[in-house]
């Protein structure tokens, strides 16, 4: 059983990935405005935003 | 004597608690004159005298009692509020990797896990939580140690001290190597608050937004006339009255103001909630925030930012539930009298399972801890708003501003309706009564060319191109190049004139026509009438016409009740002396006239078409002329009057229920967490059971 001394801290770390995931998504204001959000993806146009526009989103 | 008003956005707090601790605190300062909160909005307005305290000696104050204040412009965007997910994020995934590690250590000492390994798995559990107490739990404890600092308590000290002492005694126990360890326990208290904060914050920034959209409305650029004749383009919050701005086709105009060209065509729906765009002629007045049709517009400026009419609707949505609800003040005092008990109910439970019953320390802790997280009074504090807030917020929807949460409660309490006649009931201008078509088409031709209110009323529905060479003599009526005339009796030669409004018209060839002009009901008004009959609500005409045109209005509409000739003098008193005798009468009126009696009724209503001292005299303004909107109005406090009763009634249960089985050590804290954010979210879920009135 000494094996959990290093396979518990493993998935925790892995969990700490997806949680800096979800960290970013929230700095990257993707809740900010849901509603939008979903309809924007079924529109056709996929144009990704560059620097200053997500710099404008930002602030 | 002078004073100074400014608005504060208030950070810190969560309940009408946070509020009424404030006021009364800034309240009893030396200098100041006036100090009302706003929970749902977090603002406070304050008007002190400028010799005795400033702006920044008041803030200071407010931060001195454990809240951040951040003087308010009007006007100007707030960045939206945070709503703590990476703080939910971070508990919850801590939370659910100490549990899972908490349930193999359950089942360890029943079973053969040997100390070492139990260690490790609590050390693992310390290393999760305290990121969770020293990073999401911040929101609490941060506010609870300002104000402690000050000697005061906010309803954040007593989650505060519930986190810091399990916490601290979970550290304890571990490092003492036995197995009463409560991270899970720590963690998923954090969490479940931290869910209730983040819906409550949500909640509150929706009904923050529709201020902010409507005031965004006058964020716009304006083309102002320099004298030279160029134009220079610059804020609209920067025109001056008296300046002149061209607004072009598909601009928005900048301000309040009165229109130089002849003629412009404006969508006033964003305003008026009118979808039929409106003619303007030169020397009207012309509203902020409608789009142009037609421009270029040249228009006068009159009125600029938080004067034009949409910045006092915004302000006045601002305001909303400032005037604080008898029942929120209730709340408040509850609430203020609350924490003490909260905290000294925790001691007690302490001091009586320790001291009294020998409980272990680490068993007593525990229950202290699940009976000060148990009774956080959130559910009482959010009775109110969480219906209010979101009533009002419909209502602004359907095109109602209510001005005042007050006005809300006191619209679900009234027994009475007294409605004007003219302008209320009734359309302002009366409509044409039956005619013959090719006469009224051939007068039409003419009136197409007048802006006069009854010239207008013969060419409704009729898509009729003015007919070249009128010419209009002022005062009098129009006349056609073949020498057809259209205007008073007098102008076309007719000797009679009934006593109600009419148009004469005198064709080519010289055949005289009389349009007459009835008084005609507001569209929907049997629906009102109907409405108030299904709700037990008596109605009551009171207008300022001759007995013989009320009589015949009542009648027609089956209306039982009704005083004619009343000067504005006679409405006040019929109000007044309601009001006296305790009754709770609702006043519908448009008129200056009808404005006293609006001011003193027990709740009042009016249009946004109306004079601005009836908008400003009622409490509830209706952006369309629609009577079916105050039955709407009505079945929505209505409902939102249950709801309050019914919140409030569950938290008092709540609490009646909860205290003593946390006083009786059957709560532990991790369920004492769930319950607590389960009875606000059950007060907010309730009010999202407000439904739509059709």
């Amino acid at each position: 059983m000494n094996v959990i001394i290093y396979l518990i801290p493993i998935s925790i770390g892995l969990g700490l990935c997806g949680l800096l995931g979800f960290f970013w998504s929230v700095r990257t204001r993707q809740y900010e405005d849901l509603e939008s959000d979903a309809i924007r993806a079924l529109s056709a146009e996929d144009i990704p935003m560059n620097d200053e526009q997500r710099r404008i989103l930002r602030d | 004597m002078t004073s100074q008003s400014l608005t504060f956005v208030l950070d810190g707090v969560h309940c009408a608690g946070c509020i009424s601790k404030i006021e009364t605190h800034i309240g009893q300062l030396q200098g100041v004159i006036l100090a009302r909160g706003n929970a749902s909005v977090q603002r406070i307005r304050l008007v002190w005298d400028p010799d005795l305290q400033s702006a920044d000696t008041l803030a200071d104050q407010i931060r001195a009692i454990g809240y951040e204040a951040l003087p308010f412009h009007p006007g100007r965007t707030i960045k939206s509020e945070e709503l703590l997910l990476p703080q939910l994020g971070l508990a919850g995934f801590s939370m659910m990797n100490i549990v899972a590690i908490s349930f193999a250590v359950w089942a360890g000492v029943e079973t053969d896990m040997g100390p070492g390994s139990m260690q490790f798995l609590h050390w693992i559990s310390a290393a999760l939580a305290t990121p969770v107490v020293l990073y999401s739990s911040a929101v609490f404890y941060q506010p609870a140690a300002r104000a402690l600092r000050h000697g005061h308590m906010t309803m954040d000290t007593p989650i505060a001290i519930a986190i810091a002492v399990t916490y601290a005694a979970s550290i304890f126990e571990m490092l003492r190597n036995t197995h009463y360890v409560y991270f899970d326990a720590v963690t998923a208290l954090v969490f479940f608050l931290l869910i209730g904060r983040v819906i409550e914050r949500a909640l509150k920034r929706r009904s923050g937004d529709a201020a902010e959209n409507l005031r965004n409305l006058m964020q716009v650029d304006a083309h102002r006339e320099m004298p030279d004749g160029t134009f220079e383009t610059l804020r609209a919050d920067q025109l001056s009255a008296g300046d002149t701005v061209v607004v072009h086709t598909g601009e928005r105009v900048p301000a309040d103001g009165v229109l130089l060209s002849d003629h412009a065509q404006v969508d006033e729906s964003a305003i008026s909630g009118e979808t039929l765009p409106r003619d303007v002629i030169q020397t009207q007045t012309i509203t902020a925030g409608a789009i142009v049709f037609s421009g270029p517009a040249r228009v006068s400026v009159t009125h600029v930012g938080e004067d034009a009419q949409i910045g006092k609707i915004a302000q006045m949505i601002a305001d909303v539930a400032t005037h604080k609800g008898l029942v929120q003040k209730r709340a408040d005092q509850f609430a203020r009298s609350y924490i003490p008990l909260v905290i000294g109910g925790g001691v007690l439970g302490f001091i009586i399972w320790y001291a009294l019953l020998g409980a272990s320390f680490a068993d007593a802790l525990m229950i202290a801890v699940a009976v000060l997280v148990v009774t956080c009074p959130c559910a009482a504090g959010l009775a109110t708003p969480a219906v209010s807030a979101r009533a009002v917020n419909m209502l602004m929807g359907a095109g109602i501003v209510v001005k005042s949460g007050d006005a809300l409660e006191r619209l679900g309490d009234i027994d009475h309706v007294i409605a004007d006649k003219t302008g209320t009931l009734s359309t302002p201008l009366p409509r044409l009564s039956a005619c013959d078509a090719t006469v009224h088409r051939a007068a039409a031709r003419l009136a197409a060319g007048s802006a006069h209110p009854l010239a207008k009323m013969l060419c409704v529905d009729l898509d009729i191109a003015p007919d070249p060479g009128l010419t209009e003599i002022p005062g009098q009526g129009i006349e056609a190049s073949d020498g057809a005339r259209l205007g008073s009796a007098h102008f076309v030669g007719s000797e009679t004139s009934p006593d109600h409004p009419a148009l004469w018209f005198r064709s080519g060839d010289g055949e005289i026509h009389c349009f007459a002009f009835a008084e005609t009901p507001r569209e929907n008004l049997s629906v009102l009438i109907q409405f108030l009959n299904d709700k037990g609500l008596a109605l009551t005409l009171l207008s300022g016409d001759s007995h013989l045109s009320v009589a015949a209005f009542a009648q027609k509409h089956g209306i039982k009740t009704w005083h004619a000739a009343a000067s504005p003098q006679d409405k006040l008193t019929l109000l007044q002396d309601g009001i006296a005798m305790g009754q709770k009468p609702l006043m519908f009126g448009d008129g200056i006239n009808d404005a006293p009696a609006l001011q003193a009724a027990y709740v009042s209503v009016s249009f946004a078409s109306a004079t601005e001292v009836a908008q400003i005299a009622a409490d509830i303004v209706l952006t369309k002329p629609d009577p079916r909107l105050l039955c709407r109005a009505i079945a929505t406090a209505y409902d939102a009057k249950r709801l309050i009763g019914q919140n409030l009634w569950f938290s008092a249960i709540y609490n009646i229920v909860t205290v003593p089985l946390a006083l009786a050590g059957l709560l532990s804290p991790l369920l004492a967490a769930v319950l607590m954010s389960a009875s606000s979210i059950a007060v907010l879920a309730n009010g999202l059971r407000l439904k739509e009135q059709k």
